[in-house]
């Protein structure tokens, strides 16, 4: 069997982790190399969710310097904002070289869950709409941009978890907002999930229904 | 004053603007868990947790010391809701479980 990795970007308590097997109409593609990335530093991570044992280490590449943990045998690294692709290339290239596989095989498929800005309860809710979408075309720019540099050829798949009614960003807003950081199209599978998802501050979780999206990025 | 670990069990409405409004539930079923005094101080935290969350308790099932809550061991949720009060034995403060949105609930039954 062929060997997949993937990458998420904005992860909380890993317990909740994303489920980076996802794929339409339920069927599951398991991963084998797995980059999962924090905007929190490991310092405030740990501190929101941890009471379980990360194998530390810190990692430079060339000038950046980025801290990153193994847990479950996946590759965490801290710090990542996924609007900037020289952070998404430190993180890829933290994770080929443990896992030494190229860069392909970790950028080909991205998720993310609920990409939702943070200090949302100082916000109105057009202007977190307005935030989120702005997380997302980021995020969609910086991947692509990251693809390059790190020349990988192609496109890439972006799957998105939110809910079509998400109040934080709906579909319309969400599609708008990938298709102007570069997504050349994007679809919905047309079966809701379920999944239990965590607040931005670590304090609330629930079991929701939401939806899968694929977006393609294609790489110029 | 002595405090005894309490639980209640609650359906919510979701406020706008909550953290939890993710999905377009109107409400969130959960449990919340802590170390209180009486009653009243149980209530009081209750109100503080949910004004934080932006939720507004619309129904309580169960509230009581957790050694009353014989209810627990016939919940579908009763493994989370004992790591819950686990976690809270260890940290001693007030914390909200894994709620339930109505949308989620719907997609169950």
């Amino acid at each position: 069997m062929e060997n997949h990795g993937a990458l998420t970007v904005a992860e909380g308590n890993h317990l909740y982790k994303t489920d980076v097997s996802l794929a339409f109409g339920g069927s599951k593609i398991q991963k084998n190399y797995v980059l999962r990335t924090t905007l929190d530093q490991m310092s405030v991570w740990k501190a929101k969710y941890v009471k379980t044992n990360v194998s530390p280490f810190e990692a430079q590449i060339k000038t950046v310097v980025k801290e990153a943990g193994i847990i479950d045998k996946e590759v965490w690294v801290y710090g990542i904002d996924s609007t900037k692709s020289s952070d998404i290339v430190a993180a890829v290239q933290i994770a080929c070289n443990w896992y030494k596989v190229g860069a392909d095989k970790i950028l080909n498929d991205v998720y993310v869950k609920n990409l939702n800005a943070e200090h949302e309860s100082s916000m109105g809710s057009q202007a977190l709409v307005n935030a989120n979408k702005k997380l997302y075309a980021g995020t969609c720019t910086a991947l692509i941009e990251a693809a390059r540099q790190l020349n990988v050829k192609g496109s890439l798949n972006l799957w998105v978890i939110s809910s079509i009614v998400n109040e934080k960003i709906p579909q319309e807003s969400l599609y708008e907002s990938l298709s102007s950081g570069g997504a050349t199209s994007v679809e919905l599978d047309p079966n809701p999930h379920s999944l239990l998802s965590g607040s931005n501050d670590g304090k609330r979780k629930a079991l929701i229904k939401t939806n899968l999206h694929l977006a393609k990025l294609s790489i110029k | 004053m002595e405090k005894l670990l309490w639980i209640v069990s609650l359906k919510a409405r979701v406020l706008p603007g909550s953290p939890l409004a993710m999905d377009g539930s109107e409400f969130m079923y959960g449990e919340c868990v802590g170390f209180a005094s009486s009653l009243e101080d149980m209530e009081q935290q209750l109100q503080e947790d949910m004004d934080d969350a932006k939720l507004e308790v619309i129904e309580r099932f169960f509230i009581s010391p957790v050694t009353e809550a014989k209810w627990i061991a016939d919940s579908e949720y009763k493994n989370s809701i004992l790591d819950l009060i686990e976690e809270v034995k260890i940290t001693r403060s007030f914390t909200s479980g894994i709620f339930r949105s109505s949308q989620y609930l719907g997609m169950n039954i």
